[in-house]
């Protein structure tokens, strides 16, 4: 007999197993680092969040880790995103198929902030 | 010194959460570790007021669902351009203005994440005044939704550092 | 555990480890670094997620926690290599 729990955990596991499978087909279909990190950064993001709540139904003991974990990555991912872009930026990586570029007018490149 | 020891909650219950073990024992260790890092790092920018206090903690629980809405919607329209065999994108960077006066860290540390999680948008870089520099998956929409969209996230950010409105603020 | 629930456990980390190599390509190819610090970072990602696949498939939480520690030496090293490829030295 199926438990509830399993299929609601199958179901999000699911869930997360095609949000990162997508990102990762992102991150081989864009064409430079920056578009790169939209798909990775934000699908993976939401992948990881489906195989946390999947873990959580197949091990109702660690919810409260996981939690913590959720929490974690909801605040972590974002900034790494953000130090490889300004890193890319900062090795002089132009973004490829720019309609327009604000940063490379308004400012030079010396690394000050 | 008293907002340092409220701070510390938050922590010890970080600590409770890693640790998997709800206890009064690792509730108090991690609250004594916490007082201590919230002496050493502390900081101007966030100040518990009795009064504000519960508006604070609302603010941030709103602020949360809209973030884990902004993480769904920006996935599912990532993924879509993912998907579609053309892959539709008009990639550009774009300047975006935090709109706060005050210039602080704190703001524009959590503008910025909250900007990188919202659809086709992420922070590559700061300029010295209050301007961020978005690089965009689709520049037409975000020049259009982004100042709106910071305006609002700014209105969330003041109510949960516990900072006065923009109008009375302005003049110091 | 459920003989369909554990099959599809193990079907998600044969898919979950697969995912890897698309990574490990980016990270030998990458034309600069900041692509293979990229790849890298997705690499740690994804092993968070066969970390918490592992957990879930053994009923073992210690994976859990695996997952938690590789969680915040990912973050940190993800900075320090940025820092590093921008400015050229380490702090």
């Amino acid at each position: 007999m199926v438990l509830m729990s399993e299929i609601f955990g199958i179901a999000a596991v699911a869930f997360g197993l095609f949000f990162s499978v997508v990102g990762i087909l992102g991150l081989v279909r864009m064409p430079d680092v920056y578009t790169r990190l939209h798909a990775s950064g934000k699908v993976s993001t939401l992948g990881l969040f489906g195989l946390l709540v999947g873990t959580a139904f197949f091990l109702p003991d660690t919810a409260l880790k996981l939690i913590a974990l959720a929490i974690f990555a909801i605040l972590t991912l974002p900034v790494s995103t953000h130090a490889i872009a300004k890193a890319a930026y900062g090795h002089g990586i132009t973004p490829a198929r720019a309609s327009r570029d604000d940063l490379a007018e308004g400012r030079d490149m010396s690394p000050s902030a | 010194m008293l907002t340092s020891f409220l701070m510390a909650i938050p922590l010890a219950v970080t600590w409770m959460l890693v640790i998997g073990d709800v206890s009064l024992d690792s509730l108090l260790v991690g609250w004594v570790i916490g007082v201590a890092l919230a002496v050493l790092l502390r900081s101007e920018s966030a100040v518990i007021h009795w009064r504000k206090f519960p508006g604070q903690v609302l603010a941030l629980a709103i602020y949360t669902l809209t973030l884990f809405r902004d993480i769904w919607l920006s996935s599912v329209d990532v993924a879509k351009r993912v998907l579609n065999p053309a892959l539709p994108m008009n990639p550009g960077i774009l300047r975006v203005s935090t709109q706060d006066k005050t210039k602080s860290d704190v703001i524009a540390a959590f503008s910025a994440h909250g900007i990188t999680i919202t659809p086709g948008e992420l922070v590559v870089d700061f300029d010295d005044s209050d301007g961020m520099y978005v690089h965009c998956l689709d520049i037409g929409a975000s020049a259009q939704s982004a100042p709106g969209a910071q305006t609002r996230r700014l209105g969330y950010l003041r109510r949960i550092l516990g900072q006065s409105a923009p109008e009375t603020e302005s003049g110091a | 555990m459920n003989p369909l629930a554990e099959f599809f456990l193990q079907v998600t980390l044969i898919v979950l480890i697969a995912l890897v190599i698309p990574c490990v390509h980016r990270m030998i190819a990458g034309p600069s670094a900041a692509d293979r610090l990229q790849a890298v970072d997705t690499i740690t990602t994804l092993l968070i997620g066969i970390a918490l696949a592992l957990a879930a498939l053994r009923q073992e939480w210690m994976f859990v926690d695996i997952a938690l520690a590789l969680a915040a030496l990912s973050f940190i090293g993800t900075l320090a290599l940025a820092r590093y490829i921008s400015e050229g030295k380490w702090f």
